[in-house]
């Protein structure tokens, strides 16, 4: 795809996602104003990162990095739960394997967190290798504990390998509001700036800096699958794929 | 349970336990001195889990935490190693399935470090949610490396899970004494006060802050069940009676 190309998924019908590059960055916006997890977008975001791999594997990149990003006041607010519970088995087949296929992403992934990640959407945070945060507004947050709701394993293990004991405890069970901040000195992001415009320059200086890596080809893939056995074997449990 | 009432545990004979209650406070204070753990003392501390439970559920309360505490000071030494290994599989029948008790109790557990946490009481520490500690005396340790002693897979994993790695391979492989304010660095402990008085004040304050999740019903115990499934295995590896 050349730098003026912009492609959305899904294909046809209301899109959710735009795709667009700029030299080694394929930025991923979400458009759907909360970007909530339903069956289309889950399906969205992986046939998005299909492509990328696609154009990446076709130009033979030696540099890239995939930051994904939403819009204004959210990133993600999580699962649409009426459209995603009406589907059954949705969190087992569609939802993580979703998340798993971005934690193992072949190239470094940089999630730009514009606003509010809530539940799924600070999941999705959790799945990518690094994280940008704009510092003026906007939380992560796992509110589960309070809906009330059940962490199923795959997720709980997602937070768990990826997070300080002290810090997933209190993530959990208290369903603390990360300021970014807080979310740095926690280590849950990488750096933080202000404002949308901030973050997201931020964002691709971040993920500029780490797609020289892909120079490493199908290693970078399966190093991270020997980084994240536990989290990977715990969100595929009940995939049928 | 009312305000006033005081339950002990065992309910007959010497009690080691005292249970008490103040509004969604429920503190058990561990009154054997040293508190070193028997199968008595193991079986006391079950007994007093699942009669909270059931107060709680009777209730129905919607605000509910359960601080422990020891007196003067220990909070507890660890386990009685004569009593403990008079009874054969003492540790895979008996104190591995408590600490798995505590770990996965179905509201928000604190513990009051009033004093030392040594070896078996420092592993009854991090089977809780929270931890505050005195700041003028006491110490965490894991002593086993200098007994010498072996430290069994599911009382590693229950540290290698809450810790932080190099937090754990020193207090581990040094037998690390950890002091209050260590302790709190190295986030073993959430908070520290100043006595045992303001150690018992700030562990309330903390229980209280957390009480409402209870809320979350069921819920609670099984957001937890998800969240340390490596510390449970191990701890359940051997168990023949689950408590």
């Amino acid at each position: 795809m050349t730098a003026t190309q912009q492609v959305v998924f899904p294909t046809e019908g209301k899109h959710l996602l735009e795709i667009t590059r700029e030299g080694p960055l394929f930025i991923m916006t979400m458009v759907d104003k909360e970007n909530r997890f339903t069956p289309v977008m889950c399906k969205a975001i992986c046939d998005a990162l299909d492509h990328v791999a696609e154009v990446v594997d076709k130009e033979e990149l030696t540099e890239a990095a995939l930051m994904t990003r939403g819009q204004d006041k959210f990133y993600s607010n999580g699962l649409d739960m009426e459209k995603a519970f009406s589907v059954p088995g949705f969190t087992d087949h569609t939802f993580m394997p979703m998340l798993n296929k971005i934690l193992l992403f072949g190239i470094p992934t940089i999630a730009c967190l514009n606003g509010h990640a809530f539940a799924g959407g600070c999941l999705m945070a959790m799945a990518h290798d690094y994280r940008v945060m704009r510092s003026d507004r906007g939380f992560m947050c796992m509110n589960e504990i309070d809906l009330p709701s059940p962490l199923p394993a795959g997720m709980s293990a997602l937070l768990r390998y990826k997070m300080h004991p002290h810090v997933y405890r209190s993530c959990v069970l208290e369903a603390k509001r990360f300021s970014a901040k807080e979310a740095l000195a926690s280590h849950l992001v990488d750096a933080i700036a202000e404002g949308v415009e901030g973050t997201v320059e931020l964002g691709k200086q971040v993920a500029l800096k780490i797609a020289p890596k892909t120079k490493a080809g199908a290693c970078y893939g399966m190093i991270k699958e020997d980084m994240y056995p536990e989290i990977s074997e715990r969100l595929m449990m009940n995939a049928k794929l």
